[in-house]
């Protein structure tokens, strides 16, 4: 069964209806607008010669309304399919002496060779839809930045064949002569012998939800809310009605949020077997990642503010070349107590603790941070002289807020540098502890302006190898000379990455 | 500030200079068609003739004074270890990119650059990029090919398993 990936084979059939998913969503909003009647009246036509006649008739004169009718989005369909087919029918995939072949044979022919040793990771995935036919998604990434944001091969298979197509993928990289730069992948036998670390319950999973809800999506729901609690006889009942019905959007978007997040999450289990670290989730669409603990390239704690008040901590890994869609950057640990996360950090990423003290960012700072409350402030002056009753207390909020914000933003950076680590501390309502390795940093940008730069202080944009959302990390002001410093470890700490293939330049 | 750190900063080249001031000009121009539209706001055309006279005395300033800094300020250094590039007129950035993290160099123009005789070298390293710009070709070329001896002395000095630390170049 094994030898048969030296063959070429194709996807499972199942794939052509994948791709309609999308266009089925398209279906799903012009029914709503044309109505379902009119829809089905279409229907009961599309079987006669005359409505194709017209119909290709109203379509070569150039009126491409038709193609939004009932019958023009049945054609569509049918194209879609005979595509998918088409390219299902035309796309092969083998394994080849420690090479992952993908040829596509379709009208723009391509043949996309993979040596074994250049995969990051080889992840399952499996929908409820694909749960329910018995397939599975094989995932396969690289270790490249230009492709960092998705998943560079995908396969779709029946389970079985899933698991064998991956276990003869971690072969081919074992077998591989040039390993030292590749993560090792993992395979299903070492996730079974695993330890797991920690585990959230279902009581945990809801716990951290509800204490990551974003500040600004309470602080919109409490403003909607508050007004229908002070009416006093001002408000139109119209206005309360609009209050209401949009409390009730926020209130089901927070819940579906919720539910989402708990589905996701169900059952979280992370786990370790030697350098290898395994993450279980999900109760609908349960995902599996894997990834070697050494290709952990920065390791971000996060504290929302209502976390903070019950102290507790989530931890979130940097990862070269995992691009699972729904997580850039997986998520060592949900919200947790302090001693629980520094056991994860010490058991999954122990070189990213640091105990150095945190800098707080210089006072001069103070000064930027008020120039732009001043700025945000002025501009909300003119509601001084709107002729509405009271607007100018909009202004005096606005302008309270605009300081506090400023103050806060002063208060809430920090950093911390030693021999190895840089520590980055920011966010006022989320906060953000960023520890990186000098080894990982790609570049480092020292920004300053003629204001900040008189009073020798300057901020540090630093640039990782992740995905987007983790890949750049801005720090608050400190005095210029600290930033000098921190630009220079980097400069002498060795790459951490490989030194071999890297390296393409040809001129 | 260490022995690596000490190679000068090169500034540009008077071709830069014309790159800057043709880009100038074409985003003024834009703005100044633009700002036509004033004409159309219901105020009187007094603060509208105003206006645009402001925009263009603006205009006029960054033509010539903003773009003439912007071309002095802009700075460079190749070290052994690293590159520096600085530029910026209000906001001045100030990019480090230290040379072993590099594994790509590129040599890109547009029209106006061809015009001038001058290209951009694009650095890529696996988690971002730096852009040296209004190099002229010959620069550029030198750029890059300094960039890539450095980086092929390093993959060299990585295949014999020597390391790629401090004073390995």
């Amino acid at each position: 069964m094994k030898a048969m990936f030296k063959e070429p084979i194709r996807n499972h059939p199942s794939v052509i209806f994948e791709k309609l998913a999308a266009f089925w969503g398209f279906i799903a909003v012009m029914l709503l607008s044309e109505g379902f009647s009119q829809f089905l009246e279409g229907k009961s036509r599309i079987f006669s010669v005359t409505y194709w006649r017209g119909f290709f008739y109203t379509l070569k004169s150039g009126d491409f309304s038709v193609l939004l009718s009932g019958a023009g989005l049945f054609l569509i369909c049918v194209i879609v399919i005979v595509i998918s087919f088409y390219v299902w029918r035309k796309t092969f995939f083998s394994i080849r002496d420690s090479v992952l072949v993908v040829d596509k044979k379709t009208l723009f022919k391509k043949v996309s060779k993979l040596p074994a040793s250049n995969i990051s990771t080889v992840n399952i995935e499996r929908s409820l839809i694909e749960r329910l036919i018995g397939t599975a998604k094989v995932k396969v990434d690289i270790n490249s930045s230009t492709t960092a944001e998705q998943t560079d091969f995908t396969f779709v298979l029946k389970l079985p064949l899933a698991e064998l197509f991956k276990e003869e993928l971690i072969k081919a990289k074992a077998g591989e002569e040039n390993t030292q730069t590749a993560v090792p992948l993992i395979s299903a036998f070492e996730e079974s012998r695993a330890d797991t670390i920690i585990k959230f319950g279902f009581s945990e999973v809801i716990r951290h939800q509800l204490l990551s809800i974003p500040f600004a999506q309470g602080l919109l729901a409490l403003l909607t809310f508050l007004p229908v609690f002070l009416e006093d006889g001002r408000y139109s009942a119209g206005g309360t009605d609009q209050r209401i019905f949009l409390l009730w959007l926020l209130l089901i978007g927070a819940v579906f949020s919720v539910v989402k997040s708990v589905f996701k999450n169900w059952n979280f289990t992370l786990m370790k077997d030697g350098g290898n670290i395994y993450i279980k989730k999900g109760l609908i669409k349960t995902s599996s990642i894997a990834f070697g603990a050494d290709k952990i390239n920065g390791v971000i704690i996060k504290q929302s503010l209502l976390a903070r008040i019950f102290g507790l901590y989530s931890i979130e890994a940097a990862v070269i070349g995992l691009t699972t869609q729904q997580e850039k950057t997986p998520v060592l640990s949900l919200l947790t107590t302090k001693s629980e996360a520094e056991r994860v950090l010490k058991l999954c990423a122990p070189d990213y603790m640091t105990s150095s003290q945190l800098i707080p960012a210089s006072k001069k700072s103070l000064v930027p941070y008020m120039i732009a409350a001043v700025f945000s402030s002025g501009v909300s002056a003119p509601l001084i002289f709107v002729p509405i009753q009271k607007t100018w207390i909009s202004f005096i909020a606005i302008a309270i807020f605009s300081f506090i914000l400023a103050y806060m933003s002063y208060r809430t950076k920090a950093i911390t540098f030693d021999e190895r680590l840089v520590k980055i501390v920011s966010g006022i309502l989320l906060r953000k502890t960023v520890v990186i390795n000098f080894s990982d940093i790609q570049k480092i940008d020292i920004k300053s302006d003629f204001i900040v730069k008189r009073l020798g202080i300057a901020r540090a944009a630093v640039s990782i190898l992740s995905a987007s959302a983790q890949r750049n990390h801005l720090t608050g002001y400190f005095d210029r000379a600290l930033l000098d410093e921190i630009a220079d470890r980097t400069v002498k700490a060795k790459d951490a990455l490989s030194t071999v293939r890297r390296f393409s330049y040809e001129k | 500030m260490d022995n690596k750190q000490s190679g000068e900063f090169m500034g540009l080249t008077k071709q830069a200079l014309g790159v800057l001031r043709v880009t100038a000009g074409i985003q003024c121009l834009a703005v100044l068609a633009l700002s036509l539209l004033l004409f159309k706001l219901p105020i009187r055309p007094v603060f509208s003739v105003l206006m645009i006279l402001v925009i263009l005395i603006l205009c006029l300033v960054y033509f010539f004074k903003i773009t003439e800094f912007r071309h002095r300020r802009y700075k460079y250094r190749i070290s052994d270890d690293r590159i520096d590039i600085i530029e910026g007129v209000f906001f001045v950035s100030h990019t480090i990119v230290p040379v072993d993290r590099i594994h790509q160099v590129e040599i890109a123009f547009d029209p106006i650059d061809a015009r001038f005789g001058v290209a951009k070298v694009i650095v890529t390293t696996a988690g971002s990029r730096a852009v040296f710009r209004f190099l002229e070709k010959e620069r550029a070329d030198a750029v890059a090919e300094k960039l890539n001896k450095m980086i092929k002395e390093r993959l060299a000095a990585a295949q014999k398993g020597e390391g790629t630390g401090e004073g390995d170049v």
